[in-house]
Order: structure tokens, then C-alpha cells, then sequence
């Protein structure tokens, strides 16, 4: 049963050319109004950019450190179940990073994980949850990142496993994953939990690593936030929705002082990549901590693994 | 003579296990970094506002895992390297010098944060700003996630 089911996802994988040629036609370019740098700043951290696209600290490729938040080099690698991934250089290099990108390119790479030249990206970049972020959002980023130092650094070429490292099967694992519906705020829901599920499922894209995978590696949208394996392998993502095995006994005080600290309930630190994460979102404004306690706090209860 | 060397053997089974109940490294570290935990929410609680703030109180959290950072870091003996749900790295054991650095900032920070308790909470919310720093950058490299 299983393997004429694997054999007929390698097909659909490898046949996924076909759809990919048809599947992507870039919106018109609409009139440019002047792009917002500072609010292009704010969401630079709310997505967290520099935590995957700096470069790692000491010459271990998955060192938890940074070394400069600013230069968006790559090189970080990750290392996964379908093989080795490195984060490409996104600093405004023209040859080795995104300095001759158009604005319609950067928007095609974040909502439809396309590159300028139409290759499928590995959605290790979590353009799932992109996808959903308001365009006046993505072109104030992408002139804030225009404004950082351009540093020429060629990132090695991700090593994957086959049938993974035949880049065209990715349409068909979008054509499953991929809506390309930007967030819609619920008119049911106050502003404060529409601005809190925008942060959470776009820019912040928490449930890249929260939410577990199906067995397709896209996000299982009914354990949302539910607490995952880690796909590097290295323990357990904690469950963030409110049931007793996630965080159902934080208050909404507990986690916007969590995000601002790096400090949990009990006393402990945060740690892994969410340390990374967190000092990004301590550079948010305390509303919008606010708007992410209220909302983690509003989504379904899931239970996971018990906690230890 | 035979019963005599097994009563010596036993004897000395129970002897090893006598020691080993009174020196659990493993156990003393755990239950000290729970008390920093602890510690470290007492004044988290305040600075949430749950409750009020009471500059003694903090100074004295502060003080606890001031006084017992040091002792902390010497329950890393040879041989302790696993067991007893350890999340303690082996790079502890290479990087000695490094990890005991850690210690002596934790020590420094947590000195800062317990002279910061008098300036009221906005100066104990900077001071323990640092502390976690120190926490969490010692986790990372010396602590490994929870187990699967």
C-alpha cells in the first residue's frame, strides 16, 4: 500500500515541471507609492530575517549565534531528514545576493517561493506563511533591505536526498500548500486579535517551526501551533495554543513578558533558535507583544506530548 | 571464607551505594538551577505586575543564585556526564574554562541585579534583562533541548 503511494508522489514530484510552467504569472506592477523604510525596519524584525540570514557566529554552520544582524549574508545551514539546506544571501549584493531584484521579484520569492529566474524555492524559506503578508508590507522590507550592506559571499548549493533535490517537484507540493491568500482581518474579531493573527501566521511565521508537518512536510493546519519535532532533530518545538500540555497556564502577561525577555513563567530561559526569535520581538512594540499574547491565547487548544 | 568474601563484597556494595546517596552531583545541579528558576520568577512576577514590587524580595532572589553559581559549576565531575536526565552537553567537559566563564558572569550579573533592586523596577527589569542574556547564552552552548 505504502510504496505504490510513494511511487505515485515521486511521479507527481518529478511531473511537477509541467504544472510549474503554467503556475506562475507575476500580478501588474500597480503605480509605486513611496515605500515606508521604518516600517520596512519593524517588519524586518517581526519576520525575523536575520535570524536564519546572518551569518553564523563561530565557523560551525549551524552555530545558534549570530554574528552581525545586519549583514544578511547566509551561509547558515540547516540541517534536516531531506538533507542540508543553506540560507541563501539576501543583502543587496548584485551578483551573490537580492541587489538586481525587482520589486515584483522580491514579492514573487516571499508569496510564491519563485526566484527572478522562475526556479521553485525550498520551503525551508517560509514563504507558506509570507504568502500571507500585505504587499505594502513586503515593499516597505524590501526597501529597508535595500538600505543594508551589500556583502558578496556565494552560499554553497542545499545537498538533498532524491527525490528532494529535484527542485521542479516543489510545484506540487504548492500547488498543496501554497493558496497565495494574503491575511484577511476577521470583522467578527477586535483589531487587537486581527493585528496578533496577522503578526503570528505572516511575518512571524511561528508555525513554520510550531505547527507540526504532515507526512507531505507542509504545516498540518489542524494541529495549528500545536508543538512539533524539530526538523533538525534536536528535541521538541514547544505547543504554543492554550491546552495544559502548551501553554494553557500562562497568562497573556506571562507571554508578551516572555517575548520581551527571553524569561518563561518558571524562571527559565528561552532557548535554541527561539532566543533568536525572541530578541526580534523584543524590538516590537509592546502592543503588538500584546496583539500575539491575545491571539496565541484565542487559537484552538491542541494537545501534544505531555510536557517533561 | 567464602561467606566472609561475600559479606565483604555486599559490604562494599552497600558502601558504594551509601556514597553515591550522599554525593549526587547530577541531583545537586538540577535541583540548584530549579532554585534559580524560582528565583528568577519571583522577580518576574513583580515585574509582570502579578505582584508588587518588593525591592527586598527581588535583592534577595538575586542574591540566592548569586551565592550558589559558584558551587553550580564544580557539580560537573568526571562521570556525570549521564544519567539521571541529564541535559548537560559533553562540551562542558571540553570547554571547562569557558563554561565556569559563564558562571563567573552569571555571578557578576546577578551582583548588578541585586544592588538594581533598590532603583525600583524599571532599573531590576534592565538588570534582569542581562541576567537572561547570561542564561540563555550558556544554555545554548552547555544545555541540550528536552528529550524527545
Amino acid at each position: 500500500m505504502l510504496r505504490p503511494l510513494l511511487a505515485c508522489l515521486i511521479t507527481a514530484w518529478l511531473c511537477g515541471g509541467v504544472l510549474q510552467a503554467s503556475a506562475q504569472t507575476a500580478p501588474p506592477a500597480s503605480p509605486a507609492a513611496k515605500p515606508n523604510i521604518k516600517n520596512g525596519e519593524y517588519i524586518f524584525y517581526a519576520g525575523g530575517c536575520t535570524s536564519c540570514h546572518s551569518a553564523p557566529s563561530s565557523g560551525k554552520c549551524d552555530s545558534p549565534r549570530t554574528k552581525d544582524d545586519l549583514k544578511l549574508v547566509g551561509g547558515r545551514c540547516l540541517k534536516t531528514d531531506f538533507g542540508t539546506f543553506y540560507v541563501s544571501n539576501i543583502s543587496p549584493d548584485r551578483e551573490t545576493g537580492i541587489g538586481g531584484w525587482s520589486n515584483e521579484d522580491f514579492i514573487n520569492a516571499m508569496m510564491k517561493g519563485v526566484s527572478p529566474r522562475g526556479d521553485n524555492y525550498y520551503p525551508a524559506f517560509p514563504y507558506a506563511s509570507y504568502q500571507r503578508m500585505t504587499r505594502g508590507d513586503l515593499l516597505d522590507l524590501k526597501a529597508y533591505l535595500d538600505t543594508l550592506p551589500a556583502v558578496a559571499s556565494k552560499v554553497p548549493e542545499h545537498d538533498l536526498s532524491f527525490p528532494y533535490n529535484i527542485r521542479s517537484g516543489l510545484s506540487v507540493w504548492k500547488g498543496l500548500y501554497l493558496d497565495g491568500k494574503t491575511f484577511r482581518p476577521d470583522p467578527q474579531k477586535s483589531a487587537k486579535l486581527n493585528r496578533g493573527a496577522y503578526l503570528v501566521e505572516g511575518p512571524g511565521h511561528c508555525g513554520e517551526c510550531h505547527t507540526p508537518r504532515d507526512s507531505l512536510g507542509g504545516m498540518d493546519a489542524a494541529k495549528k501551533l500545536g508543538g512539533a519535532p524539530d526538523p533538525e532533530g534536536k528535541g521538541f518545538i514547544p505547543n504554543i495554543t492554550p491546552h495544559q500540555t502548551g501553554i494553557g497556564s500562562w497568562s497573556e502577561k506571562d507571554i508578551v513578558y516572555a517575548l520581551e525577555s527571553g524569561l518563561t513563567p518558571s524562571g527559565d530561559s528561552m532557548g535554541g533558535a527561539m532566543a533568536k526569535v525572541q530578541a526580534n520581538m523584543a524590538k516590537l512594540t509592546k502592543e503588538d507583544r500584546e496583539a500575539i499574547a491575545a491571539y496565541l491565547k484565542s487559537v484552538p487548544p491542541i494537545a501534544s506530548r505531555p510536557k517533561t | 571464607m567464602r561467606s566472609i568474601v561475600i559479606g565483604a563484597v555486599f559490604t562494599g556494595i552497600l558502601g558504594i551505594g551509601l556514597a553515591l546517596a550522599q554525593s549526587d552531583p547530577i541531583k545537586e545541579r538540577q535541583e540548584l538551577m530549579k532554585s534559580n528558576g524560582r528565583s528568577v520568577g519571583t522577580v518576574t512576577a513583580m515585574l509582570k505586575g502579578e505582584k508588587p514590587f518588593d525591592a527586598k524580595a527581588a535583592a534577595d532572589a538575586m542574591g540566592e543564585i548569586n551565592g550558589n553559581i559558584g558551587t553550580f559549576v564544580t557539580l560537573f565531575p568526571e562521570g556525570t556526564e549521564t544519567g539521571g536526565n541529564t541535559r548537560a552537553k559533553p562540551e562542558i567537559w571540553k570547554n571547562k574554562k569557558d563554561f565556569e566563564d559563564w558562571g563567573a558572569q552569571l555571578k557578576e550579573d546577578t551582583a548588578k541585579a541585586q544592588a538594581a533592586a533598590a532603583g525600583g523596577m524599571d532599573s531590576v527589569r534592565a538588570a534582569l534583562a542581562e541576567v537572561g542574556k547570561t542564561c540563555t547564552g550558556c544554555h545554548d552552548d552547555y544545555r541540550a533541548p528536552e528529550k524527545k
